[in-house]
């Protein structure tokens, strides 16, 4: 379990969260975690171990079937429809698959939370702008994303998940499949991200390269917490 | 921001174009235009089933053999001003029995040779009871053979006839209603499991169920509206075409002109317009409560 600022708020507390898929297959055994305001963590775990799964509940893409689940202080799993989705507005998300919308451009992919959000065209366009310059996808803001290679994907679906200055970023695998060069832009971000007081959380399969991030990491396995590692910094 | 634009909402630009619409047009055309040709029968019955009733209400026919004479076409007369409840009694000149003829016999046929009974138009008081059969029995003492017609009786069958075919077209229209709401919901469940995948990461980013079942909205009111109004206005101009060759129903409307018609069109559009929203609505709301 990771503990922030005691006077922070409960970002995600999971309390003896169970998820079941069913006789045979791996889920989710109780797990209990607290992130705070300003935490850092990775999630380790071979393929399979359920950090997907994981990663799901949090973002209130999945129910789990048994334990409890604050977001930012609130009951997500009793609270109504319109809460949820103003608790999701909260939640940045990079998803294993960029999950990029075809029928779009690059730009309006990135700005899609802003939309939803009811943020003017003009602030979005600034925004992604300087987003996209950021992470060096700006001469591709009016393609389509079939037209970007698979790290420029993983980027685009970055920065659509970090444009609204979440107050929690979930990132599933963003490292996964991706060139030399994304990847200490992606970590940058992330970090730029948690330096505005963002809490992150990051699933991996690389073990190497939490340890190597030197923040905290928690071992998924087989749908338990095994291993609680506080890393360097944290 | 173009006002259409705000009527679809905030989303509408980012959700996927609708391949659909122009189907779902076309078959809420075809229900507008069968729901106005019902909905202008009704107009129609109704003017019939109330000009029927100004004209026979109140009327009995009294027909005397033409072998009769005048004295005893003058004892008939004088027995049914004196009866209670009677109001006026007319008896009808040869050349008017001659023109009512006329559509059966034609203008060239020679009545005054025809043993054509005398007519008499008899006009009783409103929910006033007369005893007919006894008057009958009278006239027919006085003038054998005389035939007296209580045109009431024919009057309340008719009016039954038309309340049951009144009946059966609401029912219809209440189906067409129906068939129109399940297409629309069909059309807009098919748009949605097409696009799954976006609406799931709508979903999954924020976007609340509202915002995203306005846009879905919006369209299916738009293509409701104006396949309603298409097949509304292909149903009045079909109506006026054909009418006065439809039997039974004698249509008396006057065509382009008839505002009741285009006040069906009207209503049958905007009833289009507003059913095909609700359809949306049911539909991506139910979609929307399966997802988390």
């Amino acid at each position: 379990m990771l503990r922030g600022d005691a006077a922070g708020m409960t970002v995600v507390g999971l309390d003896n969260i169970g998820k079941s898929h069913g006789a045979g297959a791996d889920g989710l055994h109780d797990i209990s975690l607290t992130l705070e305001t300003g935490d850092f963590c990775f999630i380790t775990g071979a393929r399979g171990a359920g950090k997907t799964t994981l990663l799901n509940i949090i973002a209130l893409a999945d129910k789990p079937s048994s334990g409890t689940l604050i977001l930012f202080d609130t009951d997500a799993l009793e609270a109504d429809r319109a809460t949820r989705s103003a608790l999701r507005r909260r939640i940045g998300i990079v998803f294993q698959e960029p999950r990029l919308l075809d029928h779009l451009s690059v730009a309006d992919n990135i700005g899609l939370p802003l939309r939803i959000a009811g943020t003017p065209e003009m602030e979005i366009r600034q925004h992604v702008g300087e987003l996209a310059d950021w992470l060096g996808i700006a001469h591709r803001i009016d393609s389509g994303p079939q037209a970007l290679s698979i790290g420029e994907r993983k980027r685009a679906a970055a920065a659509r998940a970090i444009v609204s200055r979440p107050d929690l970023l979930i990132a599933d695998e963003p490292m996964d499949g991706v060139d030399d060069e994304t990847v200490p832009m992606l970590m940058r971000a992330f970090e730029q991200l948690h330096n505005l007081g963002t809490t992150v959380l990051v699933a991996t399969h690389d073990l190497a390269f939490a340890r190597h991030s030197g923040r905290p990491s928690l071992h998924l396995d087989r749908g338990a917490l095994a291993i609680a590692d506080d890393g360097a910094a944290g | 921001m173009s006002a259409l634009a705000a009527f679809r909402g905030r989303l509408a630009r980012a959700l996927p174009g609708d391949s659909s619409a122009p189907l779902l047009a076309c078959m809420i055309a075809l229900l507008g235009f069968l729901a106005t040709l019902g909905g202008g029968a009704l107009v129609l019955l109704g003017d019939d089933v109330r000009e029927k009733s100004l004209s026979l209400g109140d009327a009995l026919t009294l027909q005397i053999p033409a072998s009769a004479s005048t004295a005893r076409i003058e004892m008939s007369l004088a027995l049914l001003r004196q009866t209670a409840g009677i109001r006026s009694v007319r008896l009808l000149e040869p050349a008017e029995t001659a023109r009512l003829l006329e559509p059966w016999l034609g203008p060239a046929a020679a009545t005054d040779t025809l043993p054509v009974p005398r007519l008499v138009d008899v006009t009783v008081e409103p929910h006033v009871a007369i005893d007919v059969a006894g008057l009958r029995q009278r006239l027919a003492s006085i003038a054998s053979g005389a035939l007296l017609e209580d045109h009431r009786l024919a009057l309340d069958g008719f009016r039954g006839a038309a309340f049951r075919a009144e009946a059966l077209i609401a029912l219809g229209l209440a189906a067409v209603a129906a068939l129109g709401g399940a297409l629309t919901l069909l059309m807009t469940r098919t748009r949605l499991a097409l696009h799954r995948a976006t609406f799931e990461l709508f979903h999954l980013i924020g976007a609340a169920d509202g915002d995203l079942a306005r846009p879905i909205q919006a369209d299916a009111l738009i293509q409701g509206l104006l396949g309603g109004a298409i097949g509304a206005v292909l149903a009045v101009v079909a109506l006026t075409a054909v009418g006065g060759a439809i039997a039974p129903v004698r249509l008396s409307a006057s065509g382009f002109a008839d505002w009741r018609l285009w006040g069906v069109a009207i209503a049958v559009a905007l009833v289009a317009g507003l059913i095909a929203t609700g359809g949306a609505r049911i539909a991506v709301l139910r979609q929307l409560a399966r997802m988390p």
